[in-house]
């Protein structure tokens, strides 16, 4: 399977830290929100330029997605994925309220 | 035709190489090393058609334009896997959608580019034959590239997918004798190995 899983995961991850919903993103890149829908669930790798414009949108460097995970970072991962998935749930009732 | 201004045309030709720097999904995700680009598939895409048009008895040049274009949209999006062997697994609307705009950008400096466009619009729209031949083109380079992979010596099993999804498109079309003979080249690999 493909090794730089963290790519996948730091465009979601990116995001969030950005305060960015899909279709937040999607209008920044021109594109729809499935096509980000593709790049954060491994569907996809963003071209190069793309990618910039991610980084550009969510104001990370571009390193900060190829990084490589740091041993001691899994549990702290976990744990951000978790966090991850409860701020994409809030924002979706937020949304719906 | 109007003179191509210059500018216009190395644009173009800058957007159209990122093709080459963009993977296919479905190899890198296999775990594939040096996967091969969409650049490269299309590329084997035009050579099944500047081949396989006269036989099929179907206009070559209009075969090998849209094999040529079937994917360019994928150099400013990406290679979107929207099918895991014969299951949907994303939207190819959407896909299409962000295709569209990107090939309308690329050729958007000149109207004489229009022909493109329209090539483009006719794979997508799979209703003439050229359309549906270069999709089936589509899937056989794909097998093609898939049984090279499985030469090489990464297990079968990772391009089964890939086999089911070329069938879904093959069954029952012109180039199903093609297909077949391929399947049959993979079971040999499979037995020697």
């Amino acid at each position: 399977m493909y090794k730089n899983t963290n790519l996948f995961d730091r465009i979601k991850k990116a995001r969030l830290i950005a305060g960015l919903s899909q279709k937040d993103l999607a209008k920044k890149l021109g594109v729809s929100d499935k096509t980000i829908s593709a790049y954060e669930m491994k569907r996809a790798i963003p071209p190069v330029l793309t990618l910039q414009k991610i980084a550009e949108a969510t104001k990370q460097p571009v390193e900060y997605f190829f990084k490589q995970e740091e041993p001691n970072e899994f549990n702290q991962q976990t744990i951000e994925r978790k966090l991850d998935i409860i701020i994409d749930e809030l924002r979706k009732i937020s949304k719906k309220l | 035709m109007k003179a191509i201004a210059k500018k216009d045309f190395t644009n173009l030709l800058l957007e159209v190489g990122l093709l080459k720097k963009v993977l296919r999904t479905g190899w890198v995700l296999k775990g594939v090393k040096n996967a091969e680009s969409v650049a490269d598939h299309s590329w084997r895409v035009a050579i099944l058609a500047l081949i396989l048009a006269p036989q099929l008895k179907v206009d070559q040049l209009k075969l090998v334009k849209m094999a040529l274009i079937h994917d360019l949209g994928e150099a400013l999006i990406g290679d979107i896997k929207w099918e895991k062997g014969k299951r949907v697994i994303g939207s190819q609307e959407e896909k299409h959608k962000d295709e569209r705009k990107a090939i309308k950008k690329m050729f958007a400096d000149n109207p004489s580019f229009k022909e493109y466009i329209d090539s483009w619009e006719e794979f997508v729209g799979q209703k003439t034959i050229e359309a549906k031949i270069v999709k089936q083109l589509d899937k056989l380079e794909m097998v093609i590239q898939a049984l090279e992979y499985e030469n090489s010596g990464y297990p079968s099993k990772w391009f089964d997918e890939f086999w089911e999804n070329a069938e879904k498109y093959l069954a029952g079309q012109e180039l199903e004798n093609y297909f077949h003979y391929l399947q049959d080249k993979r079971k040999q690999l499979k037995t020697k190995i």
